[in-house]
């Protein structure tokens, strides 16, 4: 299976900035990650429009896919047909990575368009590792898995989440998707102590790491990706970048996309915390 | 309780918020917050449906529209993971559910509007000028299947809608007597409409997959198209931009 190789800094692709993708005018992105869904071949293996603008900027940047669908928690396993679209899309795009979340999204052929947390039980440590094995065969490559912002938690839950992420990530041998803003946002709602988190998890096994802006509702801040990463963000990705690494850096903005120039401008920011700390490291 | 039936309950509660104590049983710690699921997923149906079916939307109004979601996908929960499949069955229970039932207009714009979603969605192909047609070698053109361009779609329908009018569009206003047969295609941001006859129509439908020239001339001739009708019908199909050349 390849390895995840450390592109540098990366943004997610949105349609909202086609034009400049098209034109080539980018900077500092040097990688980009889509929502897979958005790309798939239809079932007669037909691209579709998105597809196209896609295989345009693979032409000139490494690609990252990250999927919603697989629903590695689901207790019945559903997910044989988007696999093999998934493979499809694979074979076109060549990606540096792929990845989706620790989550389920649907149970008995249902889809929620969500992605749902799961009781951090024995039970959902066994699935998530025999389905996580089964989309690594599948696809042949090992995936990444993501982090999750959570609203809710379970009374059944018998570990914490970075417990819970380590032994699924361990035992199902796959790699890390660490989402800061999301390790922030459900230790804010919580009450866990983000920096217990950040130190908990598998930090060999990271290869990605997502920013992206949270929205606060009352007592809880909700995961939107549709406001500028928040300082609080910012700080933990600082914190973690001094001890543990920076790879594969990314933002993602998901609504009220904002202009190309002002997404760099955050891009920007990242860059340099990035050359910040590899020369603190280097010094 | 396993993990199965833990998540049947958890969906169950999502996609009927009204049912009672839904989230009973569940292991809630805040039992409330539940709700950040049920909202982010009807906003998300809401957003979906209303960027997928812009007419109809446009036509139907905020409110009623939201209330038709909630309908629909009570009925149709999403078995899709691309959002373009959520509205497939859209226009058919437009045609079969109360209120909407008693104004079959409101299903077939559904329905236009589906198909025109689709040709938004597909590749834009390089299609063949007549230069570039009578470039081909003549030996050559044996092998060349041609097709429509995925960006195009025959589409039968019980009104002529007009989109410029939509606004004054009464949803009482009855079906017409006879089908009318278009072919919609788009080009970059912009949709083009040609009015046909039924024959036509059979004209274009093996188009649809894709045929060899001699094949379509036949064809044509099978119609009753003299030898200048099959002229004029190629020369319009490439003057439009409807036709891809592929090389088997």
């Amino acid at each position: 299976m390849p390895e995840a190789a450390d592109l540098g800094v990366g943004v997610g692709l949105r349609p909202d900035h086609y034009p400049e993708f098209l034109c080539d005018d980018v900077t500092p992105a040097r990688w980009v990650e889509v929502n897979a869904e958005k790309y798939l071949p239809d079932r007669g293996g037909r691209r579709g429009a998105h597809l196209q603008v896609l295989e345009h900027v693979r032409a000139r940047m490494p690609v990252v896919l990250h999927g919603t669908s697989m629903s590695l928690g689901s207790a019945r396993d559903e997910s044989a047909a988007y696999l093999a679209r998934l493979k499809e899309l694979c074979a076109i795009i060549e990606p540096a990575m792929v990845s989706d979340h620790l989550c389920w999204t649907g149970i008995d052929d249902i889809h929620l368009f969500d992605l749902l947390p799961l009781p951090f039980v024995r039970e959902s440590v066994e699935v998530l590792v025999e389905r996580i094995g089964r989309a690594q065969d599948v696809l042949g490559r090992r995936i990444l898995v993501e982090n999750l912002s959570t609203y809710v938690t379970f009374a059944s839950s018998e570990m914490s989440e970075w417990e819970f992420i380590s032994e699924v990530v361990q035992r199902a041998d796959c790699y890390l998707l660490l989402d800061i803003n999301n390790v922030h946002v459900s230790c804010f709602n919580h009450g866990w102590d983000a920096h217990a988190y950040l130190h908990g998890i598998p930090h060999d096994r990271v290869r990605q790491i997502h920013l992206a802006g949270y929205t606060e509702h009352g007592r809880i801040k909700i995961d939107t990706h549709g406001e500028p990463v928040h300082e609080p963000v910012w700080e933990l990705f600082r914190w973690y970048g001094d001890r543990y690494g920076t790879i594969n850096p990314m933002i993602e903005r998901d609504s009220d996309v904002p202009p190309w120039s002002e997404l760099a401008g955050e891009l920007r920011v990242m860059s340099s915390i990035v050359s910040d700390l590899g020369e603190r490291r280097c010094a | 309780m396993r993990l199965a039936e833990f998540q049947r309950q958890f969906q169950a509660a999502i996609l009927d918020p009204s049912a009672p104590g839904s989230v009973d049983g569940l292991g809630l710690t805040i039992p409330g917050r539940v709700r950040v699921h049920r909202s982010h997923f009807w906003t998300r149906m809401g957003e979906f449906i209303g960027n997928w079916q812009p007419l109809l939307a446009r036509f139907l109004g905020a409110e009623e529209m939201d209330r038709l979601v909630r309908r629909y996908i009570a009925a149709h929960p999403p078995r899709t993971v691309v959002a373009t499949g959520v509205c497939a069955q859209l226009a058919d229970f437009l045609r079969t559910a109360e209120p909407w039932l008693a104004w079959p207009i409101i299903g077939e714009l559904a329905a236009i509007d589906h198909r025109r979603a689709l040709i938004r969605a597909s590749a834009e192909e390089s299609t063949v000028t007549k230069a570039r047609l009578a470039a081909i070698d003549p030996a050559a053109i044996a092998s060349i299947r041609f097709r429509l361009k995925q960006r195009s779609a025959l589409v039968t329908s019980m009104f002529r809608l007009d989109i410029s009018r939509l606004h004054l569009l009464a949803r009482d206003t009855p079906l017409d007597a006879r089908p009318v047969y278009r072919l919609i295609h788009m080009t970059g941001r912009r949709y083009a409409t040609i009015e046909l006859d039924q024959r036509s129509v059979r004209a274009f439908e093996p188009l649809v997959e894709g045929m060899m020239m001699s094949a379509l001339d036949e064809h044509l001739a099978g119609l009753g198209f003299d030898e200048g009708e099959r002229r004029r019908f190629l020369d319009h199909v490439l003057d439009n931009d409807l036709l891809v050349a592929i090389q088997d």
